[in-house]
């Protein structure tokens, strides 16, 4: 037991509901606002469930990549690089994946 | 941020009177709800001669990582384009400090559409729409820079890497997959080929399409003077063929189809190659964009959109990747 009812995952999903109920009653302007926001509710939703990005010094390795570090060891940091923007894009939008990405 | 009037009417009242008398007034004013980083104001201009319908677009942000040309330039460049028969919205005049608006200026408005996924779905009139962009590009690149002077000192007329390489770097944040792509282009570079001044933003969505096609190229602020292929890399980079990944140039046409109108509107021969190597610049130029609005919505601009694209630039990365790996085309 951590905290008392709903959980967290519940509390967006409250939100959510209630943005997809106004959404439809909003101009076009605010009806595209309340998309977004759905969008950016289901990020942190993923985001819970798969939990965050492992913290990794990524300046380091762009300018190792900038200034040529990498050339000779190009698949290894491309496949690197890729795993790390695949997790990523699985909290963004997960559909946006090629199916061997998505889980 | 400069200051909005609180009653643009009464501002834009003056701005026209300034220059078209006291017997010009306004009408029929409203703000376009979906102005992205500019406020854009439509209106009618009232003379006794006669009545015109006009657009007022504003500068609202300004920033030192913001990478898009002032107004000022932005309407001498239209100016320039107009008088060569380059389809565009007329420009009318531009704001001064002594106007409660600006910076920004006003152009003729121009009715059509401009929604990207509204054009695709009617695939009628796609040939002959990639043709009329074709030939507008082959005349924008033909045209005299010594009319463009002033373009050339900004970043994007110098090498085109280094210019993105900076850009990258205003926004302080690391981004490995887009320095792959950089470092992709360092070490493809096609050949130097003879600079001509180039649109910027040449992508389906700046299209005003009307019932004879295209009717007017929108959002001359990312021009510079370089490589003609940018601007058909940029059509055909992947996150502006909505959708339609196999018709590459913007979902008018394949990539062969623009190379092939390119060419038959007097163009010189530009390889799929060029137009890849842009299509990757393309893709790491909307991944900073992106990350760009993200920190504009940090730093506190802040709106729902730029929040998203904070984090979308994942997407633009993903892409970019699968473009290198030869697993998107």
């Amino acid at each position: 037991m951590r905290d008392y009812r709903p959980t967290s995952a519940d509390l967006l999903a409250t939100v959510a509901d209630f943005l997809g109920r106004i959404g439809p009653k909003l101009d076009s302007g605010d009806r595209y606002e309340a998309l977004v926001c759905n969008h950016l509710l289901g990020m942190v939703r993923r985001e819970l469930e798969m939990g965050p990005l492992d913290d990794v010094d990524e300046q380091a390795l762009a300018r190792a990549i900038r200034s040529g570090q990498c050339d000779d060891d190009w698949d290894a940091t491309f496949a690197t690089v890729l795993a790390r923007t695949i997790e990523r894009v699985r909290r963004v939008k997960p559909d946006h994946l090629l199916p061997e990405h998505a889980r | 941020m400069p200051a909005i009037p609180s009653d643009p009417l009464a501002a834009l009242t003056d701005a026209v009177r300034r220059r078209f008398g006291a017997q010009a007034r306004v009408d029929n004013l409203t703000q376009a709800t979906l102005g992205g980083s500019n406020r854009t104001l439509l209106f009618d201009l009232v003379e006794p001669a006669g009545t015109r319908r006009l657009v007022s677009r504003e500068e609202t942000f300004s920033d030192k990582a913001n990478p898009f040309l002032p107004p000022d330039m932005q309407f001498r460049i239209m100016t320039t384009v107009h008088r060569s028969g380059i389809p565009v919205p007329e420009p009318v005049f531009a704001y001064d400090e002594q106007d409660a608006l600006g910076p920004g200026f006003v152009t003729a408005f121009v009715s059509g559409e401009t929604l990207p996924r509204r054009l695709l779905a009617d695939t009628t009139n796609h040939s002959r729409i990639l043709a009329q962009l074709a030939d507008a590009l082959v005349r924008l690149h033909a045209l005299d820079l010594d009319d463009f002077a002033f373009l050339r000192e900004i970043p994007e007329s110098g090498d085109p890497v280094a210019a993105l390489a900076m850009r990258l770097d205003s926004i302080a944040e690391p981004h490995p997959a887009l320095e792959l792509g950089l470092r992709w282009l360092e070490t493809h570079r096609p050949d130097a080929v003879a600079p001509a001044m180039v649109h910027g933003d040449f992508r389906n969505g700046n299209f005003m399409i009307g019932p004879e096609g295209l009717a007017a190229l929108l959002d001359w602020e990312c021009s510079f003077i370089g490589d003609g292929a940018a601007d058909l890399g940029w059509l055909c980079t992947r996150s502006w063929r909505f959708g339609a990944i196999d018709r590459h140039a913007g979902g008018f046409g394949t990539r062969d189809d623009l190379i092939a109108a390119y060419r038959a509107a007097g163009g010189r021969a530009i390889t799929p190659e060029e137009i890849r190597w842009w299509e990757v610049h393309g893709l790491i130029r909307w991944g900073f964009y992106n990350g760009l609005q993200g920190l504009g919505h940090v730093n506190g601009r802040r709106s729902p959109a730029y929040a998203a694209c904070g984090r979308n630039a994942a997407l633009m990365e993903y892409d970019l990747l699968m473009t290198l790996s030869g697993t998107y085309d």
